[in-house]
């Protein structure tokens, strides 16, 4: 891999902040790559909000720094943030405007005209943009949130819980365009709590836990490292010492003809055995995030 | 500073802005409206006045009363005006950028491409337009009307002493938007600011009574804005500068707090 050709978007260099005495997010590193979607993972306080809004010149960080293509954000001129789009956390337009006035004023502030794009978002996402925000609903102001964020197509976005308040459908229209965005080459950095929702929307992940980076991984690694349970109902009779030269075979039970097991990394040694039996069913359960989730996260009360 | 900025500070507080013109124009008129009784009854009157405690005309720096400038002075310009516009100046200031801070809306504004102190300048720049806005209107109302029931008033002091007024209302609002841009907080922002300006009128009042009060009436806002007696004296362009190189201090207070504070969610 050539590092001087691979731009990095966005990058986090030893941030911490701490508020007072309270932590923030200490000793924060990680780099996200043009055409990645980086998920930001951990429970409410861990301290994503902290980190986006240290990267969005919101609060100054204590120490480490924040990069946007290179900019260290602190003391940065404000143009860095041109090429950026921002959903907070919590996300709160000019209530006494209507959506169209809203989009037509932060669209002036940035100095663009994105008009075109903006009937576009907001016929996907079927948002009536004549109505003063005070009478929208949680979930359509959300979607006032998102269409703002990604309005100018922006070579980066961050997104503070992007989804929260958006229905089902909404949030698979969501999806698609987070898909677009990546594929003209934004770098998006989407956090959450809710874990199974940046499964399959994520390259890399990143959990946090109370200010601390717990890891950085492939999503794809991260399944693999996993704990997957397996189970099979064979047509012939198996015991458990045919499975002894299986790797990472775990807590196996035969009853009968039905096998089960915990089986962790590749699962190819495991169905070539298991067809030398003859399959009739097979069900595995893969691990969700929250299941790896929790194994990392020091357990409260636990020893 | 930023066009559209500027445009949508004012025009969240239209209703409130045009009341308070539609109040002046109000106010100007009917104190008018009172003066040819007042000046008829001129001999009467100064009796009367004459007979008021030697206090009370301090407090009021009632000199002369029946006099266009004495009229006008003793009615408006002593505290009416003055309150009216230090109470619109500090309100503007403290809502700034505390404001934004506590409807949620400060991390969407500051999270644009423009930098803090352009946003600030634009807030200050709106605000500005509409002090002058209600200076131009009670000048106005006053100068036509002074004509209309031919009161003697020369047009530069009375300018002199509108002018006063806004500066004052201009110096409040930079005492507020200083506290607000520290703390996130109208309401405390509003607060003070207040507070520092009822005790500004009550010392600057009671000085002629007070020697304590008389001798910190070098340092008191009011002093600067109608201690000279505008009304009479035209421009005292050192009282005016003094009001403008405080709120200028206020405001780099302000903005460097503001540029390098945390922003509250």
């Amino acid at each position: 891999m050539n590092i001087d050709k691979q731009e990095v978007a966005v990058e986090f260099r030893n941030l911490t902040k701490f508020y007072g005495k309270s932590l923030g997010v200490q000793d924060l590193s990680f780099a996200v790559q043009p055409g990645e979607v980086f998920g930001f993972l951990g429970p409410n306080g861990a301290g994503k909000t902290t980190a986006m809004r240290a990267l969005m010149g919101l609060i100054t960080p204590t120490s480490g720094q924040a990069f946007v293509f290179g900019v260290d954000v602190t003391n940065a001129a404000p143009e860095y943030r041109a090429d950026i789009g921002y959903l907070p956390g919590v996300f709160d337009a000019y209530k006494n405007m209507t959506g169209k006035e809203f989009l037509d004023f932060v669209a002036n502030m940035r100095g663009v005209d994105c008009s075109e794009y903006v009937a576009d978002l907001t016929a996907r996402f079927d948002l009536d943009l004549s109505r003063q925000i005070s009478t929208l609903s949680k979930g359509n102001r959300q979607k006032l949130g998102v269409i703002q964020a990604f309005m100018h197509k922006p070579r980066v976005l961050i997104l503070d819980e992007p989804t929260s308040g958006l229905d089902p459908l909404v949030q698979h229209e969501f999806e698609k365009l987070l898909a677009e965005s990546k594929d003209r080459g934004a770098a998006i950095v989407l956090s959450s709590h809710v874990l199974s929702e940046v499964e399959h929307l994520a390259d890399r992940v990143a959990i946090l836990h109370k200010g601390q980076l717990q890891l950085v991984e492939h999503i794809s690694v991260l399944k693999q490292q996993a704990v997957r349970t397996i189970e099979v109902s064979l047509i012939r009779k198996a015991t458990e010492s045919d499975f002894d030269y299986i790797p990472g075979i775990d807590d196996l039970r035969i009853f009968e003809n039905r096998v089960t097991c915990n089986l962790t990394g590749e699962v190819t040694k495991f169905l070539e055995l298991i067809t030398t039996f003859g399959v009739e069913s097979i069900h595995t359960y893969e691990p969700s995030l929250e299941d790896i989730f929790l194994s990392l996260i020091p357990q409260e009360g636990a020893r | 500073m930023k066009t559209r900025l500027i445009l949508k500070t004012v025009k969240d507080r239209w209703r409130s802005i045009t009341l308070w013109c539609v109040g002046l124009v109000a106010l100007g008129a009917v104190q008018l409206s009172v003066y040819p009784t007042v000046r008829d009854a001129a001999e009467g009157m100064n009796q009367f006045i004459e007979a008021f405690p030697d206090a009370f005309k301090a407090i009021f720096r009632m000199e002369d009363y029946v006099s266009g400038p004495g009229y006008l002075g003793t009615e408006l310009f002593s505290l009416t005006l003055p309150l009216i516009f230090l109470t619109v100046g500090s309100s503007w200031g403290a809502a700034a950028t505390a404001e934004d801070e506590e409807n949620g809306t400060a991390d969407l504004l500051l999270a644009l491409p423009l930098s803090r102190f352009k946003i600030w300048i634009s807030k200050n720049l709106a605000l500005a337009g509409v002090l002058v806005t209600m200076g131009t209107i009670i000048y106005v109302v006053l100068r036509v009307g002074s004509l209309l029931v031919d009161m003697s008033i020369d047009s530069i002091p009375l300018l002199a002493g509108v002018v006063s007024c806004m500066f004052l209302g201009y110096f409040f609002s930079s005492l507020a938007g200083a506290i607000g841009a520290a703390m996130g907080r109208k309401s405390a922002a509003l607060g003070v600011s207040i507070a520092v300006a009822i005790s500004s009128f009550v010392f600057y009042s009671l000085a002629p009574l007070v020697d304590t009060f008389d001798a910190i009436l070098p340092f008191n806002p009011f002093e600067w804005a109608i201690g000279g007696k505008p009304l009479v004296n035209g421009f005292i362009w050192i009282d005016l500068a003094k009001l403008v190189v405080f709120s200028a201090a206020l405001n780099i207070v302000a903005v460097r707090l503001f540029m390098k504070r945390d922003i509250r969610i």
